[in-house]
This record gives structure tokens, sequence and C-alpha cells, in this order.
């Protein structure tokens, strides 16, 4: 999902630029079963009324024409001035649940909004829905729901459906709202990949002899202006007479790159070398490496850290296949670690 | 309230006034009433979970129900709209007991639709009226409640979070929302067009008053005194003018006996458009009768010695309605036909009877009077005969021996509407153990006692009496049903005769009875005029005269040097024009929608909020060290600017740290508030 939260003021209409999608209606109507048989019994209704000419029974249409109205009326009213945020989540991975959430505002300043259901249009997902009962007058209340993504991939979230069948449950009223997002399905979580790289690595980070922010101590020195006071080491310092801070060697990460040849025919036979990029990438990540990625026409230079984590496998996540007569991956002096390549890559 | 209880409730309500106005016709049978009221009460009461899930039961017993009375209707034993109805409410009821969640309560919603459809071709009295009243205010909330539940359900929400929905405030908008439904069902009632085809009609079936069905049964009840209500009004355009009328107005006439109770043997009658029956004197009383739709009949009620019977109309007139004819058989019974399903009236001239010339009308009866009017049943108690011959046995002439035995039921027996229950021979039980009964019975043994006699009589009914009312017109009410006897004499035709004491004749409302009833009929004949008989007539004098008010209107403003009304007119088009073309053109234009309004994140608001507090503390003279951490910021404030800046600067810090770095969120009063805090140092 992108990073930054989503939202849509349902108080404006959401209208694409073509002009078949601005002549589309703003508003969508269903019927529900129930809906189905309320219409077709008002019309078996009208006709009798009709038929006998029977006063009560133009009565009793009366009353059912009257719930229509008022059932359009009241779910219009439900979905106005509305405000709908899709809040931030971690990237999910193919396969794994993951809870999507959505923030409603509800600006009206004396109608409840009521029963709404909130799903994504054009999602990687089934159809989930979110669900809230009651939204007050003025309030914000939140929902959420459970999704899974089947491929990993990166998808653009542009709509979001809010629904109600409020009032009556006749008919469901639907309305599109724009809600810019992105998610990226991350390649599915397996196994690390148990190889050696080629120029050899080993875990940790290895002390390079100068001061820097490592975990090794290199000696004392005096407390300078600006410095951590946590860095002072108080009986070194009650010996001296003087403030002195403890000074660390700093250590060079260790760095890796996965190289994932992704020339040739893709599909699934890509998927298999992903998840094990991902895979790999991820316990190398955890270990305190610094890991880069390299397939044919591109290159991710080795970093360490969550957000280079997520940059890589954002980058896999949306991987594909390249042709079989690109480049090879670029493989400079350093570790490199080759991940299921792909047949007839080089 | 709990949303559940508020469901129940208002879904018991719609369901109970749907099948109430399928009753209000009459036809559905008793034991279908008691077997529905027993399951909707105990499903009221005990909650739908009564029915136990044997939904395999109540589906069996609903089919079996839907067999027997597609039989009963194929047998032409049931009518079709009164099977369809009973039917309804069998489905209705096999809801209630089934119901495991608020998903099926659509079904029992439609069912609920239906006895209502029913009801509305079953009857026209206000009392349906006030069920629809009911069924339209109830059916609302309970839709809306029912949707709310299983929105609560699907989404598996807690029983307290759902119960919050029913909240004093959604239940006052249900509320304003029924009587919304209510006035717009009545507004789309009187603008829809009245337009029929009549492919398939069905002429709606009057609830028949005792004594003008097709039998009188002595074991009947017979009408209640007590009953207020009006059945037919009389004005004199001649006549009578005394605060009370001891007039015997006469409905229909039974001549067969079956030792149990009356029927009447004629064939149907033909049509007359008017009956000139004797000679018109100067001195006739003119009446005019409008019978009530209350009175449950199409009788042509009569009093005195008829003259003239001019042809009944409706009203008030429909003009879109078959002509109303006379119809009458051969023993003088005259109905309206066909049913008009409204008040309708007519006139009659009638003068009083002269009994002084019956005398002497000798017992020379023609041979079908004798046939017909002297019948008595094969095995009646001869001590009725006994008694007759008794009675009789004195005078020779037929008046005389009318008299005669007159005047002994009217001394020897009593009034009573006190019911003996069912015996074997009601009318011995009468004569000669209870001698109690009421007037029924009184004219039962005067008929049967003249014809043991050998005087030809028959058995009357219709209405005794009748009060003015401040209109200077006459009520006759329900109370004032009454019974009597007919008797032959040669030359002259029947005469009316009645053995009824006279405190049994009259009605005998109480002062509530009476107003209410007034109350009633006043509601009724304004139900009637503005719904039931409202018409495509009534809409186009609506539409006229709303057009000539616009019209006049209009010449009002032209006279005040207003500009003209074509003019104004084409003004107020183009204008309309012009802003439909705005609105289209900015509706086609719109711009994509993006996030328009940034909604505050708690995290940035948090962090404003904590900077705002270093803005404030570093004009004091308290700058934030790189290594300071709010909480020592707050310290360090609190020490140097004493207590209060303490308390600001370590809420602020707080609340900063539980907004930014957990999951606690500053609500938009909490930062409001602390906004103003800081701004306080």
């Amino acid at each position: 999902m992108a990073s930054d939260t989503s939202s849509a003021d349902l108080s404006s209409s959401a209208a694409p630029g073509h002009l078949q999608d601005r002549l589309r209606l703003p508003r969508r109507l269903r019927f529900t079963r129930e809906g189905w048989y309320y219409f077709f019994f008002t019309l078996g209704v009208g006709v009798a009324a009709l038929n006998t000419g029977n006063n009560l029974l133009f009565l009793v249409l009366g009353l059912q024409l009257t719930a229509i109205v008022v059932s359009g009326i009241l779910s219009e009213i439900c979905l106005q001035q509305l405000e709908v945020v899709r809040l931030p989540l971690a990237d999910p991975c193919a396969g794994d649940p993951f809870l999507l959430s959505y923030e409603v505002r509800n600006r009206k300043r004396f109608w409840p909004t009521l029963t709404i259901q909130i799903a994504e249009k054009g999602a990687p997902f089934g159809p989930v829905l979110a669900s809230l009962l009651e939204v007050g007058p003025g309030k914000r209340a939140s929902a959420s729901v459970q999704a899974t993504a089947a491929r990993r991939g990166r998808y653009g979230l542009d709509l979001v459906v809010v629904s109600t069948r409020f009032p009556f449950g006749l008919f469901e009223k639907f309305r599109d709202l724009s809600v810019p997002g992105e998610l990226f399905v991350l390649p599915t979580r397996e196994r690390p990949l148990e190889k050696r790289a080629r120029g050899g690595y080993r875990d940790g980070e290895r002390p390079e002899g100068k001061p820097g922010h490592g975990a090794e101590f290199l000696g004392f020195r005096e407390l300078q202006a600006g410095d951590d006071r946590r860095l002072v080491h108080w009986r070194k310092s009650a010996a001296a007479g003087r403030l002195l801070a403890v000074e660390r060697e700093r250590e060079q990460r260790r760095r890796l790159v996965l190289r994932l040849d992704n020339r040739g025919p893709g599909g699934e036979r890509l998927e298999a070398p992903v998840r094990q990029a991902a895979a790999t990438a991820r316990a190398l990540s955890q270990r305190g490496l610094e890991v880069g990625l390299t397939v044919s026409g591109s290159r991710l230079e080795p970093a360490a850290g969550p957000v280079a984590l997520r940059k890589l496998l954002r980058t896999l996540a949306s991987l594909e296949a390249a042709p079989a007569s690109g480049p090879a991956p670029v493989v400079r002096r350093e570790g490199v670690l080759a991940v299921g390549a792909v047949e007839g890559g080089a | 309230m709990k949303l559940a209880l508020a469901r129940r409730l208002a879904s018991h309500s719609a369901v109970g006034f749907a099948f109430a106005s399928t009753t209000s016709g009459g036809d559905i049978p008793l034991p279908a009433i008691g077997a529905f009221a027993v399951v909707w009460a105990s499903t009221l009461i005990f909650g739908e979970r009564i029915g136990g899930g044997r939904n395999v039961l109540w589906t069996a017993l609903t089919a079996l129900a839907l067999a027997g009375l597609a039989g009963l209707w194929f047998a032409g034993l049931l009518d079709l709209v009164v099977a369809a109805s009973l039917f309804s409410a069998a489905l209705a009821a096999n809801r209630l007991l089934s119901r495991q969640s608020a998903a099926d309560d659509g079904l029992l919603y439609l069912s609920a639709l239906l006895m209502l459809a029913g009801g509305a071709a079953l009857s026209a009295d206000l009392a349906y009226g006030l069920c629809f009243a009911g069924f339209a205010f109830s059916v609302t909330a309970a839709l809306a409640l029912s949707h709310l539940s299983r929105a609560a359900e699907e989404a598996k929400s807690p029983e307290h979070l759902a119960d919050r929905l029913a909240s004093p405030r959604l239940m006052g908008g249900l509320a304003a929302l029924s009587a919304v439904a209510l006035l717009g069902a009545a507004v789309s009632f009187f603008l829809f067009p009245r337009a029929t085809f009549g492919v398939y009609t069905r002429q709606r079936t009057r609830g028949a008053q005792t004594g003008f069905s097709g039998e009188l049964r002595l074991e009947g009840h017979g009408a209640l005194k007590g009953d207020a209500r009006t059945m037919l009004k009389v004005r004199f355009r001649r006549g009578p003018a005394a605060p009370t009328l001891d007039l015997l107005w006469r409905g229909k006439a039974f001549d067969f006996f079956d030792g149990r109770g009356w029927r009447s043997t004629a064939p149907a009658g033909s049509a007359r458009r008017n009956a000139v029956l004797r000679e018109a004197r100067p001195e006739d009383s003119w009446a005019e009768v409008e019978v009530l739709p209350e009175a449950g009949t199409t009788a042509i009620f009569t009093a005195g010695e008829l003259v003239q019977i001019d042809p009944p109309s409706r009203l008030p007139p429909r003009a879109s309605a078959p002509a109303l004819v006379m119809v009458a058989d051969a023993f003088d019974n005259r109905l309206v036909q066909p049913d008009p399903e409204q008040s309708y009236q007519y006139a009659f001239r009638f003068r009083p009877f002269e009994l002084a010339r019956l005398a002497g009308a000798g017992m020379d009866y023609p041979e079908p009077v004798r046939q017909h009017y002297l019948q008595l049943p094969t095995d009646l108690d001869p001590r009725v005969r006994e008694l007759a011959q008794r009675l009789g046995a004195g005078p020779s002439d037929p008046l005389a021996k009318v008299r005669a035995i007159e005047q002994a039921l009217r001394s020897g027996y009593e009034y009573s509407t006190e019911l003996p229950g069912t015996v074997a021979d009601p009318l011995a039980h009468f004569l000669f153990e209870r001698k109690k009964g009421h007037c029924e019975y009184f004219s039962t043994a005067l008929t049967v006692l003249l014809r043991a006699a050998g005087v030809p009589a028959r058995n009357a009914t219709g209405f005794f009496g009748g009060v003015r009312d401040e209109d200077g017109r006459y009520s006759i009410r329900g109370g004032d049903a009454h019974s009597w006897t007919e008797v032959y004499f040669p030359g002259f035709g029947f005469v009316p005769f009645d053995a009824t004491p006279a405190e049994g004749r009259a009605a005998r409302p109480s002062a509530l009875a009476s107003w209410a009833a007034q109350a009633w009929e006043k509601v009724s004949a304004r139900w009637r005029v503005w719904v039931v008989d409202y018409s495509i007539w009534d809409q186009m004098r609506a539409a006229r005269s709303a057009m000539g008010a616009l019209t006049r209107g209009l010449e009002r403003f032209e006279g005040k040097g207003g500009i003209q009304t074509g003019a104004m007119l084409r003004r107020v088009g183009a204008l309309a024009i012009i802003l439909g073309a705005v609105w289209l053109i900015r509706y086609l234009l719109r711009r994509p929608l993006k996030a328009q309004r940034q909604p505050p994140r708690r995290a940035q608001e948090a962090d404003r909020l904590f900077r705002a507090l270093q803005r404030r503390l570093k004009r004091r003279g308290i700058p934030r060290r790189p290594s300071q951490t709010a909480r020592e910021l707050a310290e360090e404030a609190g020490r140097r600017l004493g207590p209060d800046a303490s308390r600001i600067a370590s809420e602020v810090a707080e609340r900063y740290l539980a907004a930014r770095f957990g999951a606690s969120r500053l609500s938009e009063d909490e930062l409001a508030r602390l906004r103003a805090q800081v701004r306080k140092l």
C-alpha cells in the first residue's frame, strides 16, 4: 500500500476524464432479492388497482411507491458528505491475509450515516466489504476487513465503492469515490535459499579501525558539545576528573547482491526465483547484511534496514520478465548470490 | 431499547394491522382469526424462537393450508380473495414461527402486504383505513429496524453495539419517517391517475346486518340494542316532524319457517326503473332515505303503505360507475343492483295504514297466498296449534284474530335479549317455557300462531323508529333493527303488526356509545367521500380548480402592473433552460476527484502540537536541546516556569508520546484543548 493515507471527499463526484466516464451516472442502484420481490409485488398491486379501480388498492400502491421514493432519498442522504480515508498498512505478501482499514468521517450536521459498506474497485483481491453500522453526524468511525491477494504485483487502487442498503434493504445504492493509492503485494513468503555467495560473505559486521557508531570499543575522548550524554563513561570520567566519552569503532556492513536473471518467458517460471529472492533478502536483511538486487536492465544497490528491504521487496513485487535478448544482470566486485536463473537466461 | 425488541414490536404491529385489515370485511372465519391471534400473541410475548426451529413442521402445515384453501376454492366454497388472504396469513404465521434471523423478515413483510392488499378487496370500511394507517406507520419502522438488525448480524456486531443503534434519536427519526411514508401514500393516492381497464373485478361483499341476509335464524343473537351506528338517514319532504318516529322500516320478508328460522323462497326479482303502486294523494308523505354502508345490505327500506318509489342513485354520484336499478321479487323485497359499494339514496311516497278498512276483509285468500303464507313445519309442537286455536278461537274476523293474538303476546311475554342458548325448538321454548325473547321470537310467534289459526302471514325485518338530528334528518341506528309480522288481508295485501312489547323496539345506546358512533360516522363519511369514492372526476375537478386558482393569481398579478402571463412564463422557461444547461456543463466538466481535503493525520497533529510547545518554551527562554527527550523538556519547563507550566507541558508531552508512538489517538476536542493550554504558557 502506498505509504500516504489516501482520502476522498464524498461531497463531490468522482469523474474520470473520458466522456463515457463523465456521462456515467454518479450512483448505481441494484435490487436486492427482497427488492425484486417488492418490485414485482408493487407491479402486481398497480395492475390490480388499475384493473379493478379499487381505491384502497391505489392507497396500498401509494404506500409502496412512497417507500421506494423514501428509500432513494434516505440512501442518498446516507452516502452524502462522507470522507473516506484508506489507512496505511504494511505491504502484504501474496497469499497472506492482511487487514484493509478505512476511516470514514460523516460531515453531515444532523443526519447519521447507517449501514454502509466499503469495497475496493479493481483490487487484486476478491470482493471484500468493510462494514460500518453507524457514523454519527460530525463523527468518525473506522472499519477493517481482511483481504488476501493471490498474486504479487503493484496494483493501483483508484476507486473505493461505498454502498448502502439503508433504510429498507430493498435496494443497494453505490457511489464510486476516487481514493488514489497503490498496493504492493510482495512475493509469497517461503524458506530462504541456502547457498554460498560468490566472493563469500559472513554474518555480522566488520570493524574498520576508525571512529564510528559500531558495537566495538575504540577508545576514550573528551566529551564534546552536542554529544549524547549516554556516551559518558562515568567511572573513567570520575577517575580523570573530566567528562570522557566512549568512542566506538566504525563498522562496515557486509554487502550482498542477489542476482536474478529475469530474461525469458516469464509467467510461472519467474515466480519461483522471485519468491526465493524475496525470502533470501528477508533473511539476509534480518541478519544485518546490506542486500542489493540486480536483474536484467536494472540494479538496486545494496543497503541495510527495513526501508531498503521494503524497496527491494517492492522491486521484486513488480518485477516482470525481460526479453531474452536483453542485457544480463550487472555484477560488480561484490558478494553475489544467484537466485534461480530463468531458463534461457545468461 | 434493545434493537431486537424494537424490531419485534414494530414487525408484530405491522403484521397485526395487516391481518386486522383482512378481518374488517367480516369474511375471515373465526377459527382462522383465533389461530392467527394465538401465533401472533405468543411470538410477540415469547419471541420468535417459540417456533422451536421446527421449520419443516411449520412449512408442512403452511403447505397443507395452501392445499386446503385451494381445494375449498375449487369446490366453490371459498372466495378467491378470501382464500388468498387466508394463505397470506398462514404464510405470515409460518414466518413468525420459523424466524431465525433478520434475513427472514422480508417474506414476513411481503405476506403482510399481501394481507393488506387482500383486505382492500374485502372491505371498504373506515376500519380498514385505520388498519392501513397503523400498518403504514409500523411497517416503515419495522423495515428499517429489520434492515439494521440484519446489518448488525451480518457484521457480527456485538449485541450491545447493535442495541446502541436503537437510540431515542433513531426511534424519533423512524417515527418521523413513518409519518412521511403515510403522508406520501396519501399524496400518491390523490395524484395517481384513476384509469381502470376492468378485466377481472370482484364485487366487494357487505357484512350483512342480521336479518338482511338470506335467512333469519332464531338461535342467532339478533341485532344488539346498544349498536349506535347509523344505518339509515331519512329526510321527509313532507311527513312526520316529531323528535322520534314510530315507523317500521321494512327491508325484507321471509315466508318459509322450518321450525328454527326463516328463509325466503321467492325467486329473484326483475329490474324496475321505478315503482308506482297506488294512486297518489296530496296528503301522502315523501321520504328521502340514505342507506349507509354500515347497514351491510342493498335493501330498499320503506315505511307505511307504499305508494311510489323513485329509482335509487349513488351518494355521492359516480359518473364512471354503472347506474343503479331497483329489483323487486314476488314478496315485495326490493334490492339495489348492482351493489353500489357506497351509500345510496332513493325517495318514496307513503301513507299510514288505515287499519279500520281492514275490518271485515274476510278470509277468502288466493291460492298462491295460501300456498306460501300458511306453511308450517311438519314437526311443529302440537302445543303451538292448541295455543293458536285458543287465542284465535273467539273472533271470526281476521283483523280481530290478529289483534287478539298480538295482544296476548304483548301482555303475556317479556322482552329480553338474554339468550337461552341452543334449544331444540326455540319457538316452543319461547312460548311455553321461557316466555322471554327478543323481537324475532315475538314476530315468529305471532306469524306462526296466525298461520296455525288459518291467517296468512309472513315474517318481516328492518328497523323501527328513528331520532331527529340537528340537521333535521332522522337517524336510524343498528340498535333499531327489528322484526315483526306482515298479515295478508284480501283486497289490501300485507299489513304489518308488531307483537313485540314497546320497550323492546327502539335502540337503547348509551350516551358514550352514541357520541362515539357519531364521531365514527363523521370520519366514516369523510373516508367514503375522500378515499373510497375518490374518482378520476374528483381528480379532474381538483386539477381544474388548481388551474383556476393559478390563473386567477396570475391575472391578479397582471392587474397590479406585473408583466404579461405569457411573457412571464417564457422568461421562467428560459431561465430554467439556462440553469439546466449550466448544471449540465458543470457536471460534464467536473474535475477528477482527488484527495480534496487531506484529513488530519493523528501523528502529524501530535508533532505539530509538540512543536507548538517547543516554540512557546523557546520564547520563554527554554530551548529544547537536541538530546533532550520530551519528558525531560517538560520537567525542565516545570522547574523553571512553575507548577502550572509543569502540568501543561507534562500533559502535552505525554499525549504527544502516546499519539506519536502509541496507538492512542488525539481526538479533535482534545487537540483543541491542548493547543489552548499551550497558548497559555
